[in-house]
């Protein structure tokens, strides 16, 4: 600044602003920027939607070309669909495969469990009672573990690991950038929508299985992420491999509106078979399940239970989707239905039993659809006029789904995804909602009930009134001293587009808030570089919230403060900075604490 | 609460250290503002200035402080011509823009800090940043960037 030189910029400013190699010109544009797209929290969560939708795809598309390649490796075929592999192996074959894939996937589990230093954790647990947080090593030997047995013929289904896979990856995202607990699982969460739909083709399913099931909420707030995130999962997946509807069915004869009775009855009985099927697979863990030293033994026995039945009947191969594929394409005899059945019942019981990972959804829809086959050919036999046996299927599907799952929406709308086919709405909307209401009065708890009540509880099934600040609090907020040059506040809001920067003293108290659109303006001005300091930026008209309030006290300061997306947590006795605590996250913790709250 | 400064010129006796100029420059505002606002005024600019030296180059030094309870920005122009020991180095500080600021007020801070910047960059200054003109002309060029 000298009166020669009347234009010259200080020496600090022409090296662009302290802490960042940003020139000056570049950090102009990058703040007009910001001002121009800075997106506001709920937005943010959102954009993290997105996210989790590509890691979702990712994961999904990963974790298939792996179980093909394993399925090629166990059965030395080419890369093809797993019924005609399996159907063109020999019998001594078809029983070795899939116990050389239980053993495999038995010692993956041991090594998991003996080794591991965290405890695996399903997705469902991450979501539901967890802080988000997936140990990226035991769920991944998991995730391998069900691979080995997918691709080796396993009755189960493959939407679990999958899901887990995706959760892994996003709690990783996450953590890397320091997510909120409350985020962290909305995100994790999300990646779980995002992989089942990429694997199911289900756009909507896929969001409203985790929100419903999992969440057990349908408010937008977290339905909204969960469908981005889902959509986006499917978009990929549609864009750069096949979207196409996993069963489409070209013509499809809808029951008559005065046949609907037999729909109720089909969906009475299909919650009664659901309450079996859950008891069934219920003491089938409790009996065929035990130390996990016997795991690779108990495993490889189940694989060549299966492999025994896959002799006779290759298309009990897998979750199921290749009966259901039968049901709709080639119309089996009565007697072929009840033993596909009969046999898919004993291998899913067995391999489920014995400690396989691995999901059931398929599974249920499997034999959902043939209970809808089997009713039908009955009613037939009764001499009922009907002439619909796929619909009765489709409509069996979605009514044992429900009364397994406790979810009528997802399976309503999961149905209608699988067959791209609108026909059957009427009766598939009453067959769910009477099977819900069967099934609630019969007691059938979830088949997810057990995987989201167990493992670590989290903050979030405490009483309201207990659940502190801190834990909801941000883990790295932007903070400045109250010393800190214009140039590095500049700097930290580029870093922290749309954020308040919470400035504090030398020995940690809590000073004030720099808000962004006050300073944005001015940042692109070079001469104001050394001449401020954060200090001078500081406003003290924002509250701050002690570490003694509990939820619904900082509530009511939000509400007194609604321009405010963030506020200070402080320590109550010394006044020190603890962290920071978002609006949006306020919001989703308190939505969750209720409804435990209201479940309890 | 105005968004326009007040702007007040004066001169600085040279024998003063840097907390009795800042001290007599506050003392100029005793008009505008309360017994009770001068003292919180007088906290806030030693502490800001306990913080980080407000001495810029060249010869000016900006102090500034924040209080509650002023409804508007206030400005004291000093000029000394022995100048001022003010840097961290014992630099001499012959031009003294003392902002007085509304607490929570920061745009219109930021406005005219880079005002008084921009308007001293062109200002006629001796080789060791002295005012060359008059008072008057100090106070209307200065009043001028501000838009007074």
């Amino acid at each position: 600044m000298s009166p020669s030189a009347p234009n010259s910029t200080p020496p600090e400013a022409s090296r662009g602003p302290v802490g960042t190699s940003m020139s000056w010109s570049a950090l102009r544009w990058w703040l007009r920027a910001i001002e121009l797209f800075s997106p506001s929290e709920t937005q943010k969560i959102y954009l993290w939607s997105v996210v989790a939708g590509i890691l979702g795809f990712i994961m999904c598309t990963l974790f298939t070309y792996g179980v093909d390649l394993l399925q090629s490796l166990f059965t030395m075929r080419p890369q093809g669909e797993q019924l005609c592999t399996f159907s063109s192996l020999s019998d001594w074959m078809r029983v070795l495969v899939p116990a050389l894939g239980g053993i495999m996937a038995g010692f993956t589990l041991w090594y998991a469990h003996k080794y591991s230093d965290g405890k695996p954790m399903e997705y469902m647990e991450a979501v539901v009672l967890g802080d988000g947080h997936v140990a990226a090593k035991p769920n991944l030997l998991r995730t391998l573990s069900a691979m080995f047995s997918i691709s080796s013929g396993a009755s189960i289904g493959r939407e679990g690991p999958l899901a887990q896979a995706s959760a892994v990856a996003a709690s990783y995202v996450g953590n890397m950038f320091r997510l909120s607990v409350p985020r962290l699982r909305l995100v994790v969460a999300c990646a779980a929508a995002a992989g089942m739909s990429a694997t199911f083709h289900t756009p909507l399913a896929g969001g409203l299985f985790v929100s419903e099931i999992l969440i057990g909420t349908l408010t937008m707030q977290f339905l909204g992420p969960m469908l981005v995130a889902s959509c986006t999962g499917y978009f990929l997946m549609a864009l750069l491999r096949d979207g196409e509807a996993l069963y489409q069915v070209e013509s499809l004869n809808c029951p008559h509106i005065e046949s609907i009775g037999w729909c109720v009855f089909l969906a009475v009985l299909a919650a009664c078979v659901a309450k079996g099927w859950l008891f069934l697979l219920k003491y089938a863990r409790k009996y065929l399940n035990g130390r996990p030293q016997w795991l690779p033994i108990r495993l490889a026995l189940s694989g060549v239970l299966v492999g025994v039945i896959l002799i006779s009947h290759p298309e009990i191969v897998g979750n199921g989707a290749h009966i259901i594929r039968k049901l709709i394409h080639f119309n089996p005899t009565v007697s072929e239905a009840a033993v596909m059945m009969g046999l898919k019942v004993l291998a899913v019981v067995v391999v489920f039993g014995v400690g396989t990972v691995g999901g059931v959804l398929t599974p249920c829809l499997t034999l959902g659809s043939l209970l809808g086959y089997l009713t039908h050919a009955g009613l037939v036999y009764a001499g009922v006029p009907e002439n619909q046996a796929l619909a009765y299927a489709l409509i069996g599907m979605a009514a044992f789904f429900t009364a397994a799952a406790s979810a009528p929406l997802t399976s309503l709308v999961l149905v209608i995804e699988f067959t791209m086919d609108g026909h059957l709405i009427f009766p598939l909307v009453v067959a769910v909602l009477v099977s819900y209401g069967m099934a609630r009065f019969i007691k059938i708890h979830s088949i997810y009930a057990s995987a989201t009540q167990r493992g670590a509880q989290s903050v979030f099934e405490k009483p309201m009134l207990k659940v502190l600040l801190g834990d909801i609090a941000s883990t790295a907020p932007p903070k400045v001293d109250v010393g800190e040059r214009f140039g590095r506040v500049a700097s930290m809001l580029v870093k922290n587009p749309g954020e308040m920067l919470f400035v504090v003293n030398k020995s940690g108290k809590y000073v004030g808030n720099i808000v962004s659109s006050d300073v944005l303006e001015y940042a692109r001005n070079e001469e104001l570089a050394d001449a401020v300091i954060a200090m001078d930026l500081a406003r003290t008209d924002f509250p701050k919230l002690h570490d003694r309030l509990t939820l619904p006290e900082a509530l009511g300061i939000f509400a007194r403060h609604p321009k405010a997306e963030a506020l200070a947590l402080v320590d109550n006795e010394t006044g020190c900075f603890i962290s920071a605590v978002n609006r949006v996250d306020l919001y989703l913790a308190l939505s969750e604490i209720m409804r435990h709250e209201k479940i309890r | 609460m105005s968004i326009v400064p007040t702007l007040k010129t004066l001169e600085i006796p040279e024998s003063l250290g840097k907390m009795e100029a800042i001290a007599f420059m506050l003392a100029g505002l005793d008009v505008v503002l309360s017994a009770e606002q001068l003292v919180l005024m007088q906290e806030s600019l030693m502490m800001r200035e306990e913080t980080a030296t407000t001495y810029l180059d060249n010869g000016l030094a900006v102090p500034h402080g924040r209080a509650e309870g002023l409804d508007t920005m206030h400005l004291v122009v000093g000029r000394s011509y022995g100048g001022i020991r003010w840097g961290d180095e014992g630099e001499l500080a012959k031009m003294v823009v003392l902002f007085a600021v509304p607490k929570n007020m920061v745009r219109e801070y930021l406005s005219a800090m880079q005002s008084v910047l921009r308007w001293y960059k062109v200002a006629p200054l001796d080789a060791d940043g002295g005012w060359t003109g008059t008072k008057e002309e100090l106070h209307q060029t200065l009043a001028s960037s501000l838009e007074l």
